[in-house]
């Protein structure tokens, strides 16, 4: 604003009843504005202000430069090919999660294009904040920093500030983003901050470590460890739970030794408390199969004879599905046979027996262990009997609810699958309707898969 | 809420619609698919037991238009949406068949609609705009009468203003929103749109001291010279008729010619007022910038965009005016070939043509552009605003969050070009020009799903 049109301003913030008007400076638009007058001081000051801002608009230069942002770094995976990336503005959910998943697969990144709406809906959508990650490239992360999702900007150990910066829901996924793409880096920040952070922080990271759990973890157990006595309750039950997972703890070679001593002192440390009965209850439902195998020469017949001995085996059978020890359960199916069991010995088999006898249960336990997606052969047939439970249903209730619990895993179902034949045309509405949206999200994924594969 | 907005779902009445049209728009759920140059047909396995018969007329002013045999209350229905979506994304699933019966008929009744008639009756749009009607001394007597009840708004309007500059501007704010709700509304019945519609923003620019004489100034401008209206050229007439809310004679402005060429989508934006939604689209053609106005009244959607970022075959009208810059669509615009970018302007050259057209229409809202190469500039601190800058300096960036990050996801912090609307404040990022293409930027037209 120049000086003539400021003092206008003035002027007419106070009012020209009480401020007069200002003289116009020697320059040309002053001297322009000068010859301007109307009947009344209020009138000449508008018509003055007119000329003057469309002076100020139309002779308008830029503004001082901007600081200019350091560019994105140069991307060594190409972006996923445009066929492929035609669906995504349609995508959402499990699909959504299945194309980042096939780009990552075939070493492309996000078109740059669609960055944005991605990171948006990684904000609302925790799920999608890993598979994104992977597929982010460097354009994504550098994206990232500014589009104000910090924890998908890093590849990397962040320096102490930049994490000291970040929420605890972003120190969250970005721990878990870094598990995803670079373990080591996990660890190694683990190490750098766990101490330092807040209990809930605590509790988040303890929750990732457990959640994405490998072999490699065993290089935190000294954290662990320290963790078992952790202020916070809730942080020494993670610590606890993730010491069980990893087979070779120092916590399951305790608690194996306790198996076969029942004098082991009581350690609630380690979760042993109460008297003999409840600690041995502890150890074979909470403790590692295989520390509880290696310290019972005689095997799985042994560990079972003392567990059904102390009238322990229901404790036995919780650890065995716990820790989805298959050994152990095949071992267990002479003493119980129930469904999870069942499933977790042998899921093939236990596949064929659900469907041969329509049973959800059994379906639902035996998939619980195969690998996704089902093979097109079990996808088939987990169709047609979802089709065949499905055939006379006229609204959602009438189908029971493990079929539907079923239905809700179908993201699982082969894309390559041959669909059933059509349901009979006089299928009640709703029936049509499930169906035709299941069709329909197979074709779809079909569809991008193909696409992906079109362009190796 | 997506990055690349497709055209087709901008007819959705809402966002659950457009939802389920992109789960419809999968050739499965068609049994049958046929396309002819004028129109689409289809079956869709909805929910009922016999499919759905669905139509699309792409012919006639007010293509596309749809026609479905379901229950649907919504219009169009997610079929005849995703019907669109399939030729767009699957033409080649399509059949040529001729249409049944019920499709025939209906596409039938729309020709014989539209067959040209003698006697078409002079219509309105919701901003008022008209086409000629036949009767010329009417019209005299009518314009007359309205210049008139203009002249007595256009004056008190005036008095209001020295008041208001009188009494101080620091006062201003005090004043119940009731006095600026009057005021327009004398300027509505005075039959001074445009002046209603800038008396109805005072509020948001209080608090903005500078921006408030500014806009005061234009109004008075504007009451001033429509006194003097007699002196001015008739360009300059049309200018300030335009900016006092004036309908524009549609149907004249066609008949004055046009020019039927290729022109490429610069973009569009949308703003919303109390009582309609106004949609610009910005076109250019070997240096012409042409803007389209669509409008619709609340609740309603508005027609269908132009592709944004695409070449269209289209005549094009200019209305009368010093800039020639708003146009008349005659008839329909077709896809067309794509055609080459406008060369890109600097950001001094974007205010050099800006002001040039300023100081033609001093009423101009706004002048759209391709722009290049500048650089986006996020905030480096928090209230600071995005910035597009080159070599000489920068202007604030407006637009939506969506828009300025695809565009920062494109230019990777390096120099791109990109067409923007211009309102003397900030630009407005329309696409983003790529490999010789544009991209949308934004969500069009219906915001469904935001």
């Amino acid at each position: 604003m120049g000086p003539d049109l400021r003092a206008l301003l003035s002027a007419a913030l106070i009012g020209t009843e009480r401020a007069p008007l200002p003289t116009p400076g020697p320059d040309a638009t002053g001297q322009a504005a000068a010859r301007v007058t109307r009947d009344d001081p209020a009138g000449t000051l508008l018509a003055r202000a007119a000329l003057l801002t469309l002076a100020a608009t139309a002779g308008r230069q830029p503004d001082p430069p901007a600081p200019a942002p350091t560019p994105a770094p140069s991307d060594p995976r190409a972006e996923a090919p445009a066929r492929a990336a035609r669906h995504l503005p349609h995508l959402g959910g499990p699909l959504l999660h299945e194309w980042l998943t096939l780009c990552h697969a075939h070493g492309y990144r996000v078109p740059a294009l669609y960055l944005p709406r991605l990171l948006t809906l990684a904000t609302q959508d925790r799920s999608l904040r890993v598979p994104l990650a992977r597929v982010l490239g460097e354009r994504g992360r550098w994206l990232a920093h500014h589009a104000d999702s910090p924890a998908l900007a890093h590849a990397d150990a962040p320096d102490e500030p930049t994490w000291a910066a970040l929420s605890d829901t972003d120190r969250d996924t970005l721990h878990r983003v870094l598990r995803a793409l670079n373990p080591g880096a996990a660890r190694a920040l683990l190490r750098t901050q766990f101490d330092t952070e807040r209990a809930a922080s605590r509790k988040r990271l303890l929750s990732a470590v457990l959640d994405t759990l490998s072999d490699d973890d065993h290089t935190l157990e000294p954290l662990l460890e320290g963790a078992l006595d952790d202020r916070s309750p809730d942080v020494q039950t993670l610590a606890r739970q993730t010491l069980q997972r990893l087979p070779r703890s120092a916590l399951n070679a305790r608690l194996a030794a306790a198996l076969h001593d029942p004098d082991t002192p009581p350690s609630p440390r380690d979760g042993l408390s109460g008297g003999p009965q409840a600690r041995l209850s502890h150890v074979l439902r909470h403790a590692h199969p295989d520390a509880l195998l290696h310290a019972t020469p005689g095997g799985p017949h042994a560990l079972i004879t003392l567990a059904r001995d102390h009238h322990l085996l229901d404790d036995l059978i919780a650890g065995t599905l716990t820790h989805r020890h298959q050994p152990l359960a095949q071992a267990l199916l002479a003493h119980a046979s129930t469904p999870a069991l069942r499933a977790l010995a042998d899921p093939a088999r236990t596949l064929q027996s659900g469907l041969h006898d329509r049973d959800p249960d059994l379906i639902l336990a035996a998939l619980a262990h195969h690998p996704t997606p089902w093979t097109p052969e079990d996808s088939h047939a987990i169709l047609a009997l979802l089709q065949d439970t499905l055939r006379h249903t006229d609204h959602p209730s009438q189908w029971p609810q493990r079929w539907r619990t079923l239905h809700d895993h179908t993201h699982h179902l082969h894309p390559d699958t041959t669909p059933p034949p059509p349901l009979p045309p006089d299928a009640p509405n709703h029936a049509q309707s499930v169906w035709h949206d299941l069709m329909g999200t197979l074709d779809t994924r079909r569809q991008i898969r193909h696409d992906f594969k079109e362009h190796p | 809420m997506t990055a690349t907005p497709d055209p087709v779902l901008t007819l959705a009445p809402d966002s659950s619609s457009a939802a389920s049209a992109r789960k419809l728009a999968t050739p499965a759920q068609w049994p049958d698919l046929h396309a002819k140059p004028t129109h689409l047909w289809g079956h869709c396995q909805g929910s009922g037991r016999q499919p759905y018969l669905t139509g699309v007329d792409l012919s006639g002013p007010d293509a596309p238009a749809f026609k479905c045999s379901c229950p649907s209350r919504k219009f169009p229905c997610k079929h005849a949406l995703a019907l669109l979506l399939l030729h767009e994304a699957h033409p080649q699933q399509f059949g040529s068949d001729p249409a049944p019966d019920a499709i025939r008929k209906w596409l039938d009744g729309r020709a014989a609609k539209h067959a040209p008639s003698d006697s078409s009756p002079a219509d309105a749009d919701p901003a008022g705009e008209t086409c000629s009607g036949p009767d010329p001394a009417a019209q005299a007597k009518r314009r007359a009468a309205r210049e008139k009840k203009v002249s007595l708004g256009l004056d008190a309007l005036q008095t209001f203003l020295k008041d208001l500059v009188r009494d101080g501007l620091a006062q201003a704010a005090a004043r119940p929103y009731s006095d600026w709700d009057t005021q327009a509304a004398r300027l509505v019945d005075a039959q001074a749109p445009g002046a209603a519609r800038l008396v109805r923003m005072i509020p948001e620019v209080l608090p903005h001291p500078g921006r408030l004489l500014a806009h005061l100034a234009r109004l008075y401008l504007l009451t001033k010279a429509w006194p003097g209206r007699d002196t001015l050229s008739a360009p300059q007439q049309a200018d300030l008729r335009a900016a006092l809310g004036f309908p524009l004679d549609k149907a004249a402005t066609i008949a004055a010619g046009g020019t039927d060429t290729h022109w490429l989508v610069l973009g569009h934006t949308i703003s919303d007022e109390e009582h309609v939604r106004t949609r610009r689209s910005w076109l250019h053609e070997s240096g012409t910038t042409a803007l389209l106005l669509d409008f619709a009244a609340p609740g309603w959607p508005l027609p269908p965009a132009l592709p944004a970022g695409k070449s269209v075959r289209a005549r094009l009208s200019p209305a009368p005016g010093t800039v020639p810059q708003r146009h008349v669509l005659d008839g329909e615009a077709t896809r067309s070939a794509p055609t080459p970018l406008p060369a890109p302007v600097t950001l001094d050259g974007l205010l050099d043509a800006h002001g040039a057209a300023l100081a033609l229409n001093p009423w101009l809202d706004r002048t759209a552009h391709h722009l290049g190469p500048v650089t986006v500039h996020p905030p480096t601190r928090d209230g600071d605003p995005w910035r597009a800058g080159d070599a000489r300096g920068s202007l604030p960036l407006g637009g939506s969050d969506t828009a300025r990050l695809t565009l920062l996801a494109l230019g990777g912090g390096h120099p791109q070009t990109f067409t923007a609307e211009w309102d003397g404040q900030s630009l407005t990022p329309l696409c983003a020009g790529q490999d010789g293409t544009l991209h949308p930027l934004d969500e069009p037209e219906n915001d469904y799903g935001s």
